[in-house]
């Protein structure tokens, strides 16, 4: 599992150019058992045909958070955030631009010798923020345009305790687990017909789930993502070594209850995710998919969301492949049909 | 009737009790019945005459709370499901949980308040207190995403109606009462889950039935308060069913709009305007499903609507049932065509 999650989160894939997934996940399977397909949108689509009736979704978004180019300034790239960055991560990190190849350059900022007393004590936004990648003007007209993504460098780490740590754990994490639970399954011989489904665009739209989700339209829909991991600052986070399993209007109430059964038959340790509201997570998109689909959603706690050095649990990201591999073996559709009443 | 539906708990998102006691209202005035992969209700009246296909909804999901964590004082860490003004929870009851355990929504005292005493509290920082010793205590209780309601009783003086999810009970027993009724042609009838976080269960249900027309019944805000001399006052309780001209979601249908009005004057059913561009309904995500249908909402004005109490008018109520009714009868007519 950590190679896979290495290769996985080493993979650049910005929201609106997922493309570059494609190949990697085709290794990571044989054709002959699975087919994989990349939809309009981007969204990666891996069917394993069952012999049983019925349509059971898993699914884990794609993209990642980036940068992209606003404007060729002089000598200096600016630049804008894809999806939400902390602006406060990004001053002093190395960076790699996607121009009409890969460039590496340094995010800058006038330096601490020329501020004023004022701009000492502001935070520094996307406007006092620039990418310099050591060439001229001409140079970078030549090679880097307005729309190329950026993207931060990143080196995977290994922790203690079988901590990782990474970039874009939002949500390859995720997209590691369902792949893994994918594999599990096959060695089962009833099963309804199972697909993984990599969505594109998640972290600005949700699109890839909107439209892969009528698409495909599946009977359950489990989704992963990640949560806030308890860290200093976020005292009601939930500890690294449990899943979350999200409760809330985004969510069918029978899921929430079988995810949880299911968890505790397997003794897997988990925590309950109050979502009163918006989920913030495909879950929503997938749910009103045509005249509906029955939900629910399993999320893994991480650290430092949306940085380049997001962190989580190995041990309980294998769990989590578990719990949904157990899930869907077991699961009966017809207990979360549509009921007729007369 | 009324008094049950109105104090029953059905949280947006957990809408099972309200359901049940909806389903048994009905069961013996429809032809079939269907729960939905959401939950809402869909039912199907069945009538003689071909017109399109009519939709009457409203949402059963009231605002309320959500149990987020449990501190180790025992005391419930909460967020609200749908708008719920902070200033207007503090110092209220609370029903917690499938068991309805009581609790209070506190914030400290005003007398250690100080500083914070002219600021709104934040949700994050008010708690419900069960009466609980310690966390260990409160577990036995409560757990995170357990949901909570106002402790609120319907009751009914004369035609005064006090209660809690006046938006939108109201709507759900007008459609009860529709559904007794006998019409020409067939009728969905749709309780909703979901409208008041985003009218969710609406664009599933409408989705699966591709109406032609859609009238939507709904509590909705009255607006004669002292403050407000300088600014428009309507509608008011007790002057009849509200008519939606146009809201944030959707701009009601033309010819339903005029029928509407016609009909309710030939017919002397009392009906006043929404103020237009303000709120929005089921109709929202209705009128825009699939190919797009006509719609039209109908509301009773009530006071305080989003708290723990308000007052509604039973004549209001009567009349926007009495106006649903003629309406059905006038989309059969097919006069539009």
């Amino acid at each position: 599992m950590k190679d896979m999650l290495k290769s996985f989160t080493d993979l650049v894939a910005i929201s609106g150019e997922e493309e570059h997934a494609i190949s990697l996940i085709r290794q990571m399977f044989d054709s002959h058992i699975v087919s994989i397909d990349v939809d309009k949108q981007g969204s990666i689509v891996i069917h394993k045909k069952g012999n049983k009736p019925g349509k059971v979704w898993m699914s884990a978004h794609l993209d990642e958070i980036g940068l992209i180019v606003t404007k060729i300034d002089g000598q200096y790239v600016r630049f804008t955030e894809v999806g939400g960055y902390d602006e406060k991560v990004l001053y002093g990190q190395e960076v790699t631009v996607f121009g009409d190849r890969e460039y590496s350059g340094i995010v800058g900022a006038k330096p601490p010798h020329l501020m004023t007393a004022d701009e000492h004590t502001k935070m520094l936004t996307f406007g006092d923020l620039f990418i310099d990648i050591g060439r001229d003007e001409t140079f970078l007209k030549a090679h880097i345009k307005v729309g190329d993504r950026i993207a931060l460098k990143n080196k995977f780490c290994e922790l203690k305790n079988g901590n990782v740590s990474t970039k874009a754990m939002d949500n390859r994490s995720c997209g590691v687990i369902i792949m893994s639970a994918l594999k599990g399954l096959m060695k089962y011989s009833d099963l309804p017909d199972v697909y993984v489904v990599l969505n594109a665009q998640e972290e600005t739209t949700f699109l890839g789930a909107t439209t892969a989700g009528y698409n495909i339209f599946p009977d359950i829909a489990f989704v992963t993502d990640v949560t806030f991991a308890k860290q200093p600052g976020v005292a009601e986070g939930f500890a690294m070594d449990e899943i979350a399993i999200g409760k809330g209007a985004h969510i069918s109430p029978d899921i929430f209850e079988y995810l949880k059964k299911t968890a505790e038959t397997e003794h897997i340790k988990y925590a309950i995710e109050a979502m009163p509201r918006a989920s913030g997570t495909d879950t929503g998109a997938v749910q009103l998919s045509r005249s509906g689909v029955s939900t629910g959603i399993l999320s893994l706690p991480i650290k430092n969301m949306h940085s380049p050095v997001e962190t989580g649990s190995l041990e309980t990201m294998k769990m989590a492949a578990r719990l949904l591999e157990r899930a869907i073996a077991n699961i009966n559709i017809e207990d979360f049909a549509v009921k007729t009443i007369k | 009737m009324l008094k049950e539906l109105c104090n029953a708990g059905g949280v947006s998102g957990n809408e099972k009790e309200i359901r049940d006691i909806i389903i048994n209202a009905i069961k013996p005035y429809c032809d079939s019945i269907k729960i939905d992969k959401l939950g809402n209700i869909i039912a199907l009246k069945k009538g003689n005459k071909k017109s399109g296909t009519i939709m009457i909804a409203a949402h059963m999901d009231e605002v309320g709370f959500m149990i987020k964590s449990i501190e180790e004082s025992g005391s419930l860490k909460f967020a609200p499901a749908g708008g719920i003004d902070p200033r207007v929870m503090i110092g209220k009851r609370l029903l917690v949980g499938k068991d309805k355990i009581p609790g209070i929504l506190a914030y400290k005292p005003i007398h250690v308040q100080r500083d914070d005493y002219k600021n709104i509290p934040k949700v994050s920082d008010l708690n419900i207190d069960i009466g609980a010793k310690d966390k260990k205590d409160a577990e036995k209780y409560a757990s995170a995403g357990d949901y909570a309601i106002f402790d609120t009783e319907f009751e009914k003086t004369g035609n005064l109606l006090k209660g809690k999810a006046f938006d939108d009970r109201f709507g759900c027993y007008a459609l009860i009462e529709l559904l007794k009724k006998k019409h020409d042609s067939s009728i969905y009838a749709v309780f909703t889950v979901q409208e008041e976080v985003g009218l969710r269960g609406a664009s599933a249900a409408a989705y699966g039935i591709m109406p032609d027309y859609a009238l939507i019944f709904e509590g909705t805000s009255a607006a004669e308060f002292p403050e407000k001399k300088d600014l428009a006052d309507f509608p008011k309780m007790g002057e009849g069913v509200v008519i939606t001209i146009s809201d944030r979601s959707m701009f009601s249908d033309r010819w339903l709009l005029e029928s509407a009005q016609n009909v309710a004057k030939k017919n002397k059913v009392k009906f006043q305007f929404k103020q237009p561009m303000i709120g929005g309904t089921d109709a929202g995500v209705i009128h825009t499903t699939g190919k797009g249908c006509r719609s039209l909402v109908f509301a009773v004005p009530c006071r305080y609507i989003h708290s723990p109490v308000g007052y509604a008018d039973m004549r209001d109520l009567k009349s926007m049932i009495k106006l649903g009714e003629l309406m059905i009868k006038e989309i059969n007519k097919g006069a539009h065509k």
